[in-house]
């Protein structure tokens, strides 16, 4: 027997977005659905690096991650659980003049746009912040951010918009999404979903949601790949980049050491499978030694890669379908969605409960990746 | 980057029979192995063993002997004491990255055949972490490699392994001080009707018989229907406790050997995402195979315990087997000697039912008490355990993420089968919809400069 | 109380199979003297081992109660599985970390040390 669920709004994907805004519509009164197809966080929401960053974000993206690091200064009054989260330095290391240089090009070109959170800061205020850290690099630029444990947090706003009543139903694939007079109708496996407004948090798998409402999305699937060490004992409380090499280095409360950084494995977004490319990690494992030679001593326990939305602007969508009134998205956060999570939930379920788009959302428009003109009313069809 | 026909995994009777057959049919084999010698955990340290040990570990050991010699004239490259950490799939078969005296290579290879054979089960009851308390093949091991036995030792658990090595020890002169068995009595009635009335299955039997009547003519005590049972100590294990036919006992020892069962080693086949499927009668996941041994995998292929637990003797049959299969593919022409072992095989198999009946898994260590350590390595409780699945994670990988349950070292090796059994109790859901750890690369920790200095070429 | 009781008549049996024997009562015995000696030192006090045999062989005939303790409770650790699954083994060699003693082969002049906690 298949029943049909009636809501104000379905949100398709149960990620860290998809949870965010579903908690957020929620606290505003809306009935509310989320559509996984998979388990809560099982791809990139549960399996990216936990990074809470700020630095050399996008200048687009600023205040919308601005206004999420207050979000996630209070994390535990929003879901009542502290996710893990650690207000610590990110410093981006400079490993030659050249970088130094570009770092401080950087701060320039913030501070023209009103930015003070980036800062540049000498050899020895590197060294005294990583003491670890290889005596040669030059310089830094660091920022008051800090990390937060992924699988945990997308759990605690999938738990926590549970409590206001949403309906997280998981192992559920959107399989067709229709317009049903002035609501949607989602067919899944098991049953029907109707709801007044549609949220797309597909990630990976989003570029297919909005073909289905008629929406261009030039989604790319990508598997960040990650390393994670055996425990070490403390030697860096900062998250650690570098000016030009890819790289993302954390030591966790536990000691073990979680390192990351742009470098790809193979993906396949039908199976959920990704395969790790250790020839890829090759390169990440060197640069963490260069970074810190201590790294030499390190036991990599577990290599692996979560599947990951890539846009071609590297930036996310967030915002109003192009052709519907009342389908929305959160999505293509390209590697870097992790930190946006609570303010995005927010100000889209704003958008879609009172339809105001807030300043720190508006570059993110899916407009911009506007297809070709629409031939069948060219057509007269 | 080396290339062959056909790999192998594993230099126990699986592999070592396979790289035989494949060798005589002249094609190139690479057989990787974690240890120094061939010979697997059951014929372990066989070409290097004194007289001592031959004395002490009988005839079943000394046939280890002519595969290890048979291997040695076969011309298969041969590479121990190498530790395989990561396969991929290639386009020509399968690449296998792994570490050998602390430099990292790979080879490339047609096709694969895994014969990394069993773990022993896990079995976590109280105290089962304290040093002095291993698994019945770990003693087993240092009496095969080094002939060093444990002095004072009580034997906990069931089935043959556990019989086998209480006689061994009886005829080094270092009996164990006491068995203490957790077989319920029931199950000798309920496994009479499956005693297998065949030459194969009735030689098995008359073996074990031979092997208890050692252990009773020495006098060792065994306590039957063992239950409640706890190991006792601070700093290392000092007794075990337990009730036996509805008294209590407590037998001071310096060592506990732990066994009831092994079960496949599924790492390589986990990592493949080769198929698996919960098998109640071995209670354990087993990788679905063909009947020559293939996975859901083309071209990959499980001989010997890794396959299911059959014992020694099934295992080099089921190694033949597969490399049959692999030179039918590369030969296109079809080995005369498949049916017959395909027959040997079912036959050598027939005492299973038995066994299986009468030597169930302990209930006790498949759903521990609550404060049970059940992840050795991120030190894990049932509890805890229990309380995760309360909060809504019914699948293995949620507690792993929740827990850190398999995120240690091991990577689930030890506590793998324990946690899908607690959460399988604690959710009413099948073993299946559970499920298992995803087993991520590299199979083995990896120094960190190992990886920085691996020379490969990307895909 | 259920545990704690001594079944007196079981103990007394075997204490008499004990008593038979003239060596004193250790963790391990070696059932074979050495015969290709290899020295190495644990926590700085010099042992011996045959030669072949595993780190974690050598120190339990040398009745080695615990070979480190874990980084998450810090208790007391020794081999578990004598064959490369479980890691409760891990010791430091000649300054590297995270060693599988049972995996490791005894060299002359190895310098071996428990390891505490995370390497």
């Amino acid at each position: 027997m298949t029943n049909t669920v009636i809501s104000d709004l379905l949100v398709i994907g149960g990620g860290l977005h998809g949870c965010s805004a579903a908690l957020f519509a929620a606290k505003r009164g809306m009935t509310v659905t989320v559509l996984e197809k998979d388990e809560v966080g099982q791809h990139a929401s549960g399996t990216n690096a936990g990074g809470v960053r700020r630095l050399w974000r996008d200048i687009k993206e600023v205040p919308l991650a601005n206004l999420s690091m207050e979000m996630w200064k209070s994390i535990s009054e929003i879901v009542d659980d502290d996710c893990g989260f650690q207000q610590v330095p990110q410093v981006k290391v400079a490993e030659c003049s050249d970088d130094m240089e570009l770092l401080a090009d950087r701060v320039a070109l913030m501070k023209k746009s009103g930015f003070d959170h980036e800062r540049l800061i000498d050899r020895n205020e590197v060294l005294s912040l990583l003491p670890a850290v290889n005596p040669r690099v030059e310089g830094g630029l660091v920022s008051d951010d800090g990390f937060a444990l992924p699988w945990h947090t997308t759990a605690a706003f999938a738990r926590k918009a549970r409590e206001l009543g949403v309906r997280i139903d998981t192992r559920t694939e959107a399989r067709r999404i229709q317009k049903d007079g002035n609501t949607w109708r989602v067919t899944c496996s098991d049953g029907e979903y109707v709801g007044a407004h549609l949220l797309n948090c597909a990630g990976a798998w989003a570029g297919q949601v909005a073909d289905q409402v008629g929406d261009n999305a030039p989604v790319e699937p990508i598997a960040p790949l990650m390393i994670v060490t055996q425990r070490m004992k403390p030697f860096c409380d900062c998250v650690v980049g570098t000016a030009r090499r890819p790289l993302s280095f954390k030591q966790m409360a536990n000691g073990t050491l979680v390192i990351g950084g742009a470098r790809l494995g193979r993906v396949n977004t039908a199976t959920n499978r990704t395969d790790v490319d250790f020839s890829e990690l090759k390169h990440t494992a060197n640069t963490a030694r260069d970074v810190f030679p201590i790294m030499s001593k390190a036991v990599i326990q577990r290599a692996w890669s979560g599947i990951e939305a890539r846009m071609p602007d590297l930036l996310p969508v967030i915002g109003r379908s192009e052709k519907h009134e009342n389908v929305f998205h959160a999505f293509g956060f390209s590697a870097h969605g992790f930190q946006l999570g609570p303010a995005t939930g927010k100000l889209v379920a704003e958008l879609i409960d009172t339809g105001q788009k807030a300043p720190e959302i508006e570059p993110f428009g899916i407009k911009r990746f506007s297809a070709k003109p629409d031939h069948s009313q060219l057509l007269g069809m | 980057m080396s290339s062959v026909d056909l790999g192998i995994v594993g230099a126990g009777p699986a592999g070592l029979a396979a790289a035989v057959e494949a060798r005589s049919a002249g094609h190139s084999v690479a057989l990787l192995d974690e240890a120094a010698h061939p010979g697997g955990q059951i014929y372990r340290n066989i070409d290097h063993a004194g007289a001592k040990q031959f004395e002490l570990l009988g005839p079943d050991y000394a046939y280890g002997k002519a595969l290890t010699k048979a291997f040695g004239k076969s011309g298969c490259s041969y590479l121990p004491k190498s530790s395989v950490w990561h396969v991929e799939q290639r386009d020509t078969g399968f690449r296998l990255s792994y570490s050998r005296d602390g430099r990292s290579h790979g080879v490339d290879v047609g096709s694969l055949i895994i014969a990394t054979g069993a773990l022993e089960r896990p079995m976590p009851l109280p105290g089962w972490t304290l040093p002095g308390v291993t698994t019945a093949g770990a003693i087993q091991i240092l009496l095969k490699a080094s002939a060093t036995v444990a002095d004072d030792l009580v034997l906990v658990g069931s089935g043959p392994l556990l019989i086998l090595l209480a006689a061994q020890l009886v005829t080094s002169g270092y009996p164990p001080r006491a068995i203490v068995e957790t077989v319920p009595l029931k199950n000798y009635v309920r496994a009479l009707p499956r005693v297998p009335f065949n030459a194969s299955g009735l030689g098995y039997l008359y073996k074990g018989s031979k092997l208890l009547a050692r252990v009773a003519r020495a006098g060792v005590p065994i306590f039957r229907d063992a239950r409640d049972i706890v190991i006792e100590g601070t700093k290392r294990v000092e007794a075990v406790s337990f009730r036996s036919k509805g008294r209590a006992h407590r037998v001071e020892t310096m060592s506990v050997g732990l066994h009831h069962g092994v079960v496949p080693n599924q790492q390589i086949t986990r990592l493949m995402r080769c198929e698996h499927v919960w098998d109640q009668r071995q209670h354990a996941f087993l990788p679905i195979l063909t009947e020559d041994g293939e996975t859901s995998v083309h071209g990959l292929f499980v001989a010997g315990d890794g396959g299911g637990i059959r014992g020694a003797h099934s295992a080099e049959i089921a190694g033949r087997l597969a490399a049959l299969k692999v030179i039918e593919r590369m030969t296109g022409e079809s080995q005369a000697a498949v049916k017959s072992l395909r027959k040997k095989l079912k036959r050598d198999a027939s005492v299973r039912p038995f066994l299986e009946a009468l030597y169930p898994p302990f209930s006790e260590a498949l759903v521990p008490s609550d404060d049970t350590l059940v992840c050795r390595c991120e030190e894990v409780t049932a509890g805890q355990i229990r309380d995760a699945v309360r909060d809504t994670a019914s699948e293995a990988n949620q507690v792993k993420s929740f827990l850190r349950t398999g995120m240690g070292p091991c990577q689930g090796r030890v506590c793998g089968l324990a946690v899908t059994e607690l959460i399988a109790e604690a959710s009413g859901r099948s073993r299946n919809d559970v499920g298992y750890f995803r087993i991520r690369p590299p199979l083995k920790p990896l120094s960190l400069n190992e990886l920085a200095d691996y020379e490969t070429e990307a895909q | 109380m259920i545990y704690g009781v001594h079944c007196k008549d079981t103990v007394q049996t075997h204490m008499a199979i004990l008593t038979n024997r003239l060596d004193e009562t250790l963790m391990y015995q070696r059932l074979l003297s050495i015969s290709d000696p290899v020295k190495f030192t644990f926590e700085g006090q010099t042992l011996t081992a045959q030669a072949g045999e595993s780190v974690a062989a050598a120190l339990l005939a040398s009745n080695v109660e615990s070979f480190r303790d874990t980084p998450v409770s810090h208790s007391l650790r020794s081999p578990f599985c004598m064959m490369g699954s479980c890691f409760d083994c891990l010791v430091e060699i000649d300054g590297q970390p995270n060693c599988q003693a049972c995996m490791t082969e005894v060299r002359d002049g190895m310098e071996i040390y428990r390891q505490r906690g995370e390497a």
